[in-house]
């Protein structure tokens, strides 16, 4: 099976300084990278979790590969064709689409609804001899009254406007679907509600999905497989319940155990983790993670670590990633002698 | 000073030109210094009015029957000035974004000395080093630094702990933190909750935490409150109400929660039903319309808080002593 969507060594930077320094200033500052070499894969009707601290880039990443911003370097390919030209992003938007964050903003507060959900359509040409037809069928799809289509967006509450975002974003029938934050600022009560509504209709229709949060305990539910990003790197991706099971990278171990359990019998006496995410302007140099991990050594500190495959479909970018105790599944033991082999090699290559 | 703080049968509406918004009704709770207090409840259910109230920052149309105690001080009754020397003095706030709790113009250093405005027995030196001690016990390395910065100039979380410095500046009684980590991610969520929980051992006054988040409360809270729809369901200390909850919201709310199913779900739980209109609430019990062991009183007679311990009370026909 070919995958849906490939984005190979993705890449955006930003320049520094507005339009006029950069004019007057005959040595611009080097450009930064917000987002830096990702490389994943999504395969058909796979749902993807995209997870990551605010900073970490995976709103950027998202919009980036619907072409809403522009990749400074790398490939993304869509259905296995290569997307690079700005009509190559529309024509892939007119089988991808993406719910916004905040969906009350990302309705047009003068528009009424029936509109709003039809204007995907009108924007893609698609000829629909009955735009209210359409809309009352949406509507129904994601289990609104067709009166729903007189309101307008401020009528909505929280969880009816992510219902109405989820039949927008559905309305081209996508073959990927890119969710960003989709239960943000929702109670929990009404969060589960969304969320069993898109695996409803995923089952229907058969889309992919890529969903980005930063919702640990709802994320570990509803992705087939995690990635895990920090300050613009993919740092470790694999299948959602062996990343939890078992964290290869130091930062989704911690960022599992940060996570408050609604228990008080459990309650953690010691923390994860200090500290906050760097600021992009200044990337710590080697593993951009050294400067808070609980396992740096110096070889940390000078050399970034590569994209490593890992047994049971996983990848890691670690110097030394954490032991599974067995819990690669399909990682015999063979395999792990190996690795720690791997890593004994390193250490005396480093005392030489 | 610290004293016991306790609301009787206290009831919030708020005046609109389409009618009134009962949004808090008949709500009886206690605290006593040294405890941490939970108020845990979805949108809608009362829990920022019920904090707004304490901390007497009520909007002008809001009407406030029953009484605040405060060390023996009914609040509602009092004057308007007595009423602003108790809340500057004793109680203190620190709101979900600490950002608009600063003024954006003025250095952390200038806002956390006005704090202090209450000492008149100290100089502004001493008022800093006050300061600087207090910047350092909330975990800010370089408190002088930090002190020539302006708000925007620190991280959510870094604001966050400043607020809470701020917050314990006016040496309160009555310490609320209204949604404190909700705008924070999780690995400086659980930095804020270690801070308040190693604040708690020094601070001998009350401490009120408001949140949705279960994970939170369970965290940091010795007793719960929870609310629904403008009353307080179910109380209880923190082990009863996450292990042997009474109320059929509260069984539903936990029931709701991701973080306590360690397995994948193919479904997720949900409450269905939606919240009643609080114009006009349901004369019986508030949660009969989406409660699954509803019965012959519950949509007509108003349950009363049944005491299933000393402790732990519950507003259920069901729930039985």
């Amino acid at each position: 099976m070919t995958a849906l969507l490939e984005v190979e060594g993705l890449s955006v930077s930003l320049t520094r300084g507005g339009p006029f320094s950069r004019l007057l200033n005959p040595f611009p500052l080097p450009a930064f990278d917000i987002i830096d070499g990702v490389t994943l894969a999504l395969e058909p009707r796979e749902t993807l979790g995209l997870v990551g601290e605010s900073g970490s880039g995976k709103t950027t990443l998202a919009r980036t590969i619907l072409g809403l911003l522009k990749a400074s370097r790398g490939r993304i390919a869509f259905a296995g064709r290569e997307v690079r030209t700005p009509a190559d992003f529309s024509a892939m938007r007119r089988h991808s689409s993406m719910m916004f964050q905040d969906p009350v903003a990302s309705l047009s507060p003068r528009l009424r609804i029936a509109t709003l959900l039809t204007e995907p359509l009108v924007i893609q040409g698609v000829a629909m001899p009955d735009r209210r037809a359409v809309a009352d069928g949406l509507l129904a799809q994601v289990g609104l009254p067709a009166s729903f289509g007189d309101r307008f967006p401020h009528e909505l509450s929280g969880g009816q406007a992510r219902r109405v975002g989820v039949a927008r974003a559905l309305s081209v029938r996508p073959q990927l679907l890119l969710a960003d934050e989709p239960t943000a600022g929702l109670d929990v009560s009404v969060q589960g509600d969304v969320l069993n509504l898109i695996a409803d209709l995923k089952r229907q229709l058969g889309f992919a999905a890529m969903i980005v949060t930063h919702n640990l305990a709802m994320i570990r539910h509803v992705s087939d497989r995690l990635a895990i990003m920090y300050l613009g790197r993919l740092v470790e991706i694999g299948p959602t319940t062996q990343v939890f099971d078992a964290p290869m990278h130091p930062y989704t171990a911690t960022l599992i155990q940060s996570e408050a359990v609604p228990d008080p019998r459990r309650r953690r006496a010691q923390l994860a983790i200090r500290g906050e995410i760097p600021s992009l302007f200044s990337r710590p140099a080697g593993c951009e993670f050294h400067t808070r991990c609980p396992i740096a050594r110096d070889h940390c500190r000078a050399e970034a670590p590569a994209y490593r495959r890992m047994p049971g479909n996983r990848m890691v970018r670690c110097h030394y990633p954490l032991d599974t105790g067995g819990q690669g599944r399909e990682a015999s033991a063979e395999a792990s002698a190996n690795h720690r082999g791997e890593r004994h090699d390193r250490m005396e290559n480093r005392q030489t | 000073m610290t004293g016991l703080l306790s609301a009787l049968d206290l009831s919030v509406s708020y005046e609109t030109p389409q009618g009134s918004v009962r949004a808090l009704r008949h709500v009886d709770i206690s605290a006593r210094p040294g405890e941490v207090i939970g108020i845990v409840g979805e949108s809608g259910c009362g829990k920022s009015t019920l904090v707004t109230a304490l901390a007497d920052l009520l909007p002008g149309n809001a009407r406030v029957d029953g009484s605040i105690l405060y060390d023996g001080i009914d609040l509602v009754g009092l004057d308007a000035r007595s009423r602003r020397k108790l809340r500057g003095d004793e109680i203190a706030l620190v709101s979900q974004d600490p950002m608009t709790a600063f003024n954006p113009v003025l250095t952390i250093g200038d806002q956390l000395v006005d704090f202090q405005h209450h000492r008149r027995d100290l100089s502004r030196d001493q008022k800093k080093a006050r300061i600087a001690e207090m910047l350092d016990k909330v975990g800010i390395a370089d408190a002088a630094l930090r002190m020539q910065s302006y708000p925007h100039e620190l991280s959510g979380g870094m604001r966050q702990r400043v607020a809470i410095a701020a917050a314990l500046l006016t040496d309160p009684g009555l310490l609320i933190a209204d949604e404190p980590t909700t705008a924070l991610d999780v690995t400086m969520e659980a930095q804020i909750i270690h801070l308040l929980r190693e604040l708690r051992r020094e601070f001998n006054g009350i401490i009120i935490v408001v949140s949705h988040h279960l994970g939170v409360i369970a965290e940091l809270c010795d007793r719960v409150y929870v609310m629904y729809a403008g009353e307080v369901v179910e109380g209880g200390d923190v082990d009863a109400i996450f292990h042997q909850a009474q109320h059929p919201y509260t069984r539903a709310l936990l029931a709701c929660d991701p973080a306590l199913f360690p397995d994948r779900l193919d479904r997720l739980p949900t409450i269905p039903g939606r919240l009643p209109n609080l114009m006009a609430p349901p004369a019986g019990c508030v949660f009969a319309a989406r409660c699954d062991r509803v019965f012959a009183p519950c949509e007509t007679t108003a349950p009363v808080a049944m005491q299933l311990s000393p402790s732990h009370s519950a507003r259920c026909h069901a729930v039985r002593a």
